[in-house]
C-alpha cells in the first residue's frame, strides 16, 4: 500500500516538475517582458535604464540560472515578486483565492444540484419523454462556450431585468448579502457548464446500476422505489461519480479563468490572464504552477481512494 | 486484413437499449454540411465584401442588410459569413493536427508499453493539468494570432486527451483474437498499426474527431473574446462576438448571430459524437 | 439517443439568446438602482469609481499607467498643482518667485503632516526632487525637471532650485511631482504615507483601492468619507453598472457609449474645457520609407481625418488639419501652417515620389483587444491607401508585443505605423516637448526643431514666445514626424448626485472636490 501511494506521489511530483517547465520556456518564448510592458511606452525613459531594471529584476541572467533560482525559492516557499507592484506572488494568491475558492464552491455544488436530481430523475427511465429532454439539454449546455452564458446570463439579468449586478466582488467579511448578489450569476455559468459530465456520466451509472437484479428484486418484494433508490442505487452510483470529480474539478479551474474576466472576479484566475498580458513572469509561472498543482492534487487523490477501494490497483497492475 | 466482429455498440454496458436513429445524424449532417458549404461559397454567396466600409453605421436588419451593419457600416451577413470561412477552417486544420498526433502519440504509448507508456501519458496528464486557455494566451502571445497559429496552438492543446483516448481504445483491440491472429502470421507493425488496428478503432475516433471540432472553434472563440483572436478585419465567429458584445448597445444582431451559429456547431457536432458514440461518451471536455 | 428533444433543447436555447440579444436592444431609460452598491449620494457617503484598467501599484513617481495619475491629487499634493482653468496655483508651496537667472525660491505651508503624524518641511521636498532626478527612478517627469543642477532646503518652509538654465514655466513643470515621504517608499504599495485628503485602507492590485478621508489632512475635508475605486474591464458591465447605481462614475467612457447617457438626467458627463489628448501614430523617420518627408507628407494627406473623428471616436473630439499637437482651441497655437486635410491624389504623388508605389505594404502596428478606435482608425486608413493602389497589414498583438517593436527610442520599425496617444497639458513646453529627440520613438532629429524649442522655452517674454511655439510648430507642420489626425476628448460619465469633479485636458480626473449634491 505505500509503495503504490510513494510511486503516485513520486510521479505526481515528477509532472508537476515538467508542467513547471513547459511554462517557464512559454513565457520565456513571449516577446517582451515585464520591465517594458510595465513602461508601457513611457516617454523619457532611455534604453540604458530599461537595462538597469532588467537587471534588477534578474531578467538578464542566464534562462537556466532564472529557472533554478524559481524553482529553489518555490522549495522556500517564496514564489517571487510582482514585477509590477511591491508585492510578493504569495501576498497576491492569498489575496485572491478566496474569490476563486468561492466561485469554484459554489459552481460545483450548483452543478451538483442541477446534475443529481436531474441525473436521476432521467436514469428512471431511459428514452422516456423526461430523459429525451434532459439529455437534450445536457448536451445543448455543453454546447455553448462558457463566456456566452456568462454574458447571456449578464445581458438578461443585469443589462435588461437589472435584477443582478454585472460585475464586481465583494469578500464575505465585508458583507454577506452583497458577496451572495454578485456571486450567483458567475457561479450559476460554471454551474451551467459543469454540471452536464457529472449529469452524464451519473445518469449511465445509475441506468446501469437500476438495471441489476438485485435491484429489480428488492422491488419486485415490494420495497419502495425511492427506498430503493436511496438505499441501494444512489449510493453504488455515486462510487465510480467519483472519478468524474477530478475532471470536474480540472473542468472548473480551467473555466473559472474565463469565468473571472468576464465577469471581473478578482480571483486566481483573472490574476493570471493579466499576468501574461503584462508578462508579469513571476506571478504566471507560480499561479499556473499552483493551478496544475491542485488539479495533480485532485487526481492523485482519487487516483489513492480508488486504491483503497479496489485492492487490486494497489498490486501496482496497469490499468487499461 | 482481418476484420474484426462488428461491435455490438455496447448493448451490455448502455441498457438503456440506444438505437442509432439514421435521422438524427443526417440532419446533424446535413445542417453541418450547409453551414460548411455556405462558408466555403462565402466569396460566390456573399451578398457585399465584407471589408466593404460604408456610412451606414449599426443599421438596422433589413433587405439590403440582413443582419445589418457594423461599426464601420459593413454589412453583417457578409461578414458572418467569411467568418464561418474562417472560424472552420482554423477547426478544421486543429482537429487535423490532434487526430494526427494524438493517433501517433496513443498508439506509440499501447505498443511500447512499460516505461515509455507511462512516460509519455504522463505528459500527456502535465499538459492537461494547466488550463487550455491559459496555454492558448500564452502561446498566441508569443506566436501571434493569425489563422495558421490559431490552428496550430488549438490542435496542439487537443492532442493530449486525443492520445489518451487512442491508446485506451488501442489497448483493448490487443487483446482481440483478431490482432493477436495478426502478429502470428508475422505482420510487419507498421502493417498492424495501419490495416488491423486503424480501421477498427474508427468508432471512438470518430467520435474524438467529432468533439475535437466542437472544442476547437470553443477554444477560438475563447481566444478571441479575451482578445487574442484574428485581427481585423478579418473576422470569425469568436472575434465577431468579442466585437459584438462590446458594441451591445449600438447593436444586437452583431453579437447575437455568431454566438448562435457557434453554439448550433458545436451543438450539432456533439450531437453527431453522441450518436456515433452510443451511450457511453464520457469523455470529459476541458475549456 | 434523445433525438427530438435535442432538436427541442436546441431550439430553446436559441430562443433564449435571441430574447437575451433583444433585451440590450430596448435598453431601459430608468435606473432602478437595482443590485447593491453603496448608497452614494449622502454627505459624506461614498463614492464608486471605476475605470477599465486597474491600478497596479502606488508610487506616483514611477506612474506608469495613466489611470494611477487619479490617485495624485487624492493621497498627494505637489508644490504647485493645475486649477480647472488651466492655470498654475498653489498646493503645499504658497508662494514663489525667481530671479529669472535660474534660481526659484518657494516659500512652503506650515503646519502641514503626513498621515501618519510626521511634519511635512522642506527637507522632505528636497528628499522627493532628489529620489526624482535619481537616474534609478525610472519617473515620467524627468525631462521636465532635468534641468534642477541644485534643490535645497533654506529653512523649514522655504526651498530653492537652482537650474542649468532660467525656464519660465518651471511651475507648471513640477505640478506632477508629488511630495512623498521618501522613509517609507518600500512600502508604498501596501501603507503609502502621504499629505493628500486621504489614505488608503485596503488595496487589492489591479482590482480594488479603497480610500479613506485623512484625519490629519491641512485642508478643508473631503466631500466623502470614502471613494473606492474599482476596475470595471469590459465596457458593457461598465455602462451597466453605471447605469443601474452599482457604480458612481466611470472615467474614459468608450466613445461609442457616450450617446447612450447625452440626455440621460441622472448621468452628467464631465468633459476638459481644453481637449488635449492626441493620438499619435508614429513612424520610423530614420528608416525607409519614412525616413523621407515626402512619404510622411503623403501620409498625412491619405488620413481622412473626418470620418475617423466619426467612425472611431463617435465625434468626441476635433480634427487637427494641420497635424498638430496642440489643438486649434489652445492659446499657443499659431504659425503659418500647411493644411493636410484629406486628398488622396497629393498622396499619391507624394508616396510615388519617395518610392512608394502602388503594390507598396504598409503595416499598421496596433494592440490587440483594447483600444477599438485604433482598430477602426486603422480599418480607416486600410480602406483608404487601398484606394490609391497602397496595402495596409493591420496587425494587433498584445501590448508586450506592441511595446517591443519600437520602444524606447532608438529602435527600427522600418514601414510600420504605430498608432499610440498622448495626454497632455495645453502648455507647449509639456506638449510638444514629445517630439525631442531621444524622447520620440519616431526617431526624429532634426537639429533646427530643438534649437526651436530651446528658444522658445527660455524665452521669458509672452508674446515673444508665442512667436517662438509658432516657428516651433511650422518645422514640425512641415517635417511631420508622426500624424496628429484629431484632439480626443476623454468623457467621465458621473451619477447626477455627484458634482465636484472635473478632468484636466488629457482627461486626468480630478476628484479632491468631489461632492454629493444639494
Amino acid at each position: 500500500m505505500l509503495l503504490f501511494v510513494a510511486r503516485r506521489v513520486a510521479i505526481s511530483i515528477g509532472m508537476l516538475i515538467a508542467t513547471s517547465l513547459l511554462i517557464f520556456a512559454a513565457l520565456r518564448l513571449l516577446p517582451g517582458d515585464p520591465i517594458i510592458t510595465r513602461l508601457g511606452a513611457t516617454p523619457g525613459i532611455d534604453s540604458d535604464t530599461i537595462q538597469r531594471l532588467r537587471e534588477e529584476a534578474g531578467l538578464e541572467a542566464p534562462v537556466l540560472e532564472q529557472y533554478f533560482r524559481w524553482m529553489s525559492g518555490i522549495a522556500t516557499g517564496d514564489f517571487g515578486q510582482s514585477f509590477f507592484n511591491q508585492f510578493s506572488v504569495t501576498e497576491l494568491i492569498v489575496m485572491r483565492l478566496p474569490a476563486t475558492l468561492q466561485l469554484t464552491f459554489t459552481g460545483i455544488v450548483i452543478a451538483t444540484l442541477i446534475a443529481v436530481p436531474a441525473g436521476v430523475w432521467a436514469s428512471l427511465k431511459p428514452l422516456g419523454v423526461v430523459d429525451r429532454i434532459i439529455t437534450a439539454l445536457s448536451t445543448a449546455s455543453i454546447a455553448i462556450p462558457q463566456f456566452i452564458v456568462g454574458i447571456v446570463l449578464i445581458l438578461i439579468f443585469a443589462v435588461q431585468l437589472q435584477w443582478l449586478p454585472a460585475r464586481g466582488y465583494v469578500p464575505i467579511t465585508e458583507s454577506l448579502s452583497e458577496n451572495l448578489i454578485r456571486m450567483i450569476l458567475p457561479a450559476l455559468t460554471l454551474g451551467i457548464a459543469s454540471a452536464p459530465l457529472l449529469l452524464r456520466y451519473l445518469r449511465a451509472t445509475m441506468i446501469e446500476v437500476l438495471a441489476a437484479p438485485y435491484i429489480r428484486t428488492a422491488v419486485g418484494k415490494g420495497q419502495s422505489s425511492s427506498g430503493v433508490l436511496l438505499k441501494h442505487a444512489l449510493r453504488n452510483a455515486l462510487i465510480p461519480t467519483l472519478t468524474m470529480l477530478g475532471l470536474i474539478v480540472g473542468y472548473s479551474l480551467g473555466g473559472v479563468v474565463i469565468i473571472e474576466y468576464v465577469f471581473g472576479i478578482p480571483g486566481v484566475g483573472s490574476l493570471a490572464i493579466e499576468a501574461v498580458f503584462k508578462r508579469d513572469y513571476a506571478v504566471l509561472q507560480s499561479v499556473v504552477l499552483l493551478v496544475a498543482a491542485l488539479f495533480l492534487l485532485v487526481s492523485l487523490i482519487v487516483d489513492l481512494l480508488y486504491g483503497v477501494l479496489d485492492p487490486r490497483l494497489r498490486a501496482g497492475q496497469k490499468r487499461g | 486484413m482481418a476484420k474484426k466482429p462488428p461491435a455490438n455498440t455496447s448493448h451490455s454496458t448502455a441498457p438503456l437499449g440506444h438505437v442509432r436513429v439514421r435521422w438524427a445524424e443526417t440532419i446533424s449532417l446535413t445542417v453541418l454540411g450547409i453551414l460548411v458549404i455556405g462558408s466555403v461559397l462565402a466569396p460566390i454567396l456573399a451578398p457585399y465584401d465584407p471589408t466593404a466600409q460604408s456610412m451606414n453605421r449599426f443599421a438596422d436588419p433589413s433587405p439590403e442588410h440582413l443582419f445589418g451593419t457594423d461599426e464601420l457600416g459593413r454589412d453583417l451577413f457578409s461578414r458572418i459569413m467569411y467568418g464561418g470561412q474562417l472560424t472552420m477552417s482554423i477547426a478544421a486544420g486543429a482537429t487535423i493536427l490532434a487526430m494526427v498526433l494524438g493517433i501517433a502519440w496513443g498508439m506509440m504509448a499501447a505498443f511500447l508499453r512499460g516505461f515509455a507508456d507511462e512516460v509519455l501519458m504522463r505528459l500527456a496528464d502535465s499538459i492537461m493539468a494547466v488550463p487550455q486557455i491559459l496555454l492558448a494566451l500564452v502561446f498566441i502571445s508569443a506566436l501571434g494570432a493569425d489563422p495558421a497559429t490559431l490552428a496550430f496552438v488549438i490542435g496542439i492543446l487537443l492532442t493530449p486527451t486525443t492520445a489518451r483516448l487512442v491508446r485506451s481504445s488501442v489497448l483493448a483491440e490487443l487483446e482481440e483474437d483478431y490482432f493477436l491472429a495478426a502478429i502470428a502470421f508475422g505482420a510487419p507493425r507498421y502493417r498492424l498499426l495501419l490495416f488491423e488496428l486503424l480501421p477498427n478503432v474508427r468508432g471512438p475516433l470518430t467520435v474524438q474527431t467529432a468533439l475535437n471540432a466542437a472544442n476547437a472553434i470553443l477554444l477560438e472563440a475563447s481566444l478571441s473574446f479575451v482578445g487574442l483572436g484574428i485581427a481585423a478585419p478579418e473576422a470569425t465567429w469568436g472575434s465577431l462576438v468579442q466585437q459584438g458584445y462590446q458594441k451591445i448597445y449600438q447593436s444586437v444582431t452583431y453579437m447575437l448571430y455568431p454566438a448562435l451559429l457557434i453554439f448550433i456547431v458545436i451543438w450539432l457536432l456533439n450531437v453527431l459524437a453522441d450518436q456515433l458514440g452510443g451511450a457511453n461518451d464520457i469523455q470529459g471536455k476541458k475549456q | 439517443m434523445l433525438r427530438r428533444g435535442s432538436w427541442l433543447s436546441g431550439i430553446v436555447i436559441a430562443s433564449v439568446l435571441s430574447v437575451a440579444g433583444c433585451a440590450a436592444a430596448e435598453s431601459p431609460t430608468e435606473t432602478d438602482g437595482a443590485g447593491g452598491g453603496d448608497p452614494a449620494t449622502q454627505a459624506g457617503g461614498s463614492l464608486t469609481v471605476a475605470a477599465a484598467q486597474g491600478l497596479q501599484q502606488l508610487n506616483p513617481a514611477i506612474r506608469t499607467f495613466a489611470w494611477e495619475e487619479a490617485l495624485f491629487p487624492l493621497l498627494w499634493n505637489g508644490l504647485t498643482t493645475m486649477s480647472e482653468s488651466g492655470e498654475v496655483v498653489s498646493d503645499l508651496a504658497e508662494s514663489w518667485s525667481t530671479d529669472d537667472a535660474g534660481v526659484w525660491t518657494f516659500k512652503l505651508r506650515s503646519g502641514v503632516t503626513f498621515s501618519n503624524g510626521d511634519p511635512f518641511t522642506a527637507d522632505d521636498v528636497v528628499a522627493t526632487f532628489e529620489y526624482y532626478l535619481d537616474e534609478n527612478t525610472a519617473t515620467q517627469e524627468r525631462n521636465k525637471i532635468a534641468m534642477i543642477s541644485s534643490v535645497v532646503a533654506v529653512d523649514d518652509t522655504t526651498v530653492q532650485f537652482t537650474l542649468d538654465q532660467p525656464v519660465a514655466t518651471f511651475p507648471a513643470g513640477i505640478v506632477w511631482v508629488r511630495m512623498l515621504h521618501v522613509d517609507s517608499l518600500d512600502q508604498i504599495d501596501s501603507d503609502p504615507i502621504g499629505t493628500g485628503p486621504f489614505v488608503v485602507s485596503s488595496f487589492t492590485p489591479d482590482d480594488t483601492l479603497t480610500l479613506v478621508a485623512n484625519e490629519n489632512y491641512f485642508g478643508e475635508a473631503p466631500g466623502y468619507d470614502t471613494i473606492e475605486i474599482v476596475k470595471a474591464a469590459d465596457s458593457t458591465s461598465a455602462v451597466t453598472a453605471l447605469r443601474s447605481g452599482d457604480i458612481d462614475l466611470l472615467w474614459a467612457v468608450p466613445q461609442g457609449d457616450v450617446a447612450l447617457f447625452e440626455g440621460d438626467d441622472s448621468i452628467t458627463l464631465v468633459r476638459p474645457a481644453n481637449p488635449s489628448q492626441w493620438p499619435s501614430w508614429e513612424v520610423d523617420t530614420e528608416s525607409a520609407p519614412f525616413n523621407d518627408v515626402r512619404a510622411r507628407q503623403a501620409l498625412a494627406y491619405a488620413i481622412d481625418r473626418q470620418t475617423i473623428l466619426e467612425a472611431a471616436y463617435y465625434g468626441q473630439g476635433f480634427v487637427s488639419p494641420t497635424n498638430n499637437a496642440l489643438s486649434e482651441g489652445n492659446a499657443w497655437f499659431g504659425g503659418d501652417l500647411i493644411d493636410y486635410s484629406y486628398d488622396l491624389d497629393k498622396a499619391k504623388a507624394l508616396f510615388a515620389e519617395a518610392g512608394i508605389t502602388e503594390g507598396s505594404t504598409l503595416t499598421w502596428w496596433g494592440v490587440a483587444g483594447q483600444f477599438p478606435e485604433w482598430n477602426t482608425s486603422g480599418e480607416i486608413l486600410q480602406a483608404s491607401l487601398k484606394e490609391i493602389g497602397i496595402n495596409l497589414v493591420i496587425d494587433n498583438n498584445d501590448i508586450g508585443t506592441w511595446v517591443e517593436a519600437f520602444y524606447p527610442a532608438g529602435k527600427s520599425y522600418p514601414g510600420y505605423i504605430v498608432p499610440n496617444f498622448q495626454s497632455t497639458p495645453a502648455e507647449p513646453a509639456y506638449s510638444l516637448n514629445f517630439y525631442l529627440n531621444g524622447r520620440c520613438e519616431c526617431n526624429w532629429d532634426n537639429s533646427e526643431f530643438e534649437q526651436a524649442f530651446a528658444d522658445a522655452v527660455a524665452e521669458t517674454g509672452a508674446t515673444e514666445r508665442a512667436d517662438r511655439w509658432a516657428t516651433v510648430q511650422e518645422i514640425i507642420n512641415r517635417e511631420v514626424p508622426l500624424i496628429v489626425p484629431l484632439q480626443s476628448t476623454v468623457v467621465t460619465a458621473t451619477s447626477s448626485d455627484v458634482t465636484g469633479v472635473w478632468s484636466e485636458g488629457g482627461g486626468q480626473l480630478r476628484l479632491e472636490n468631489a461632492r454629493p449634491k444639494g
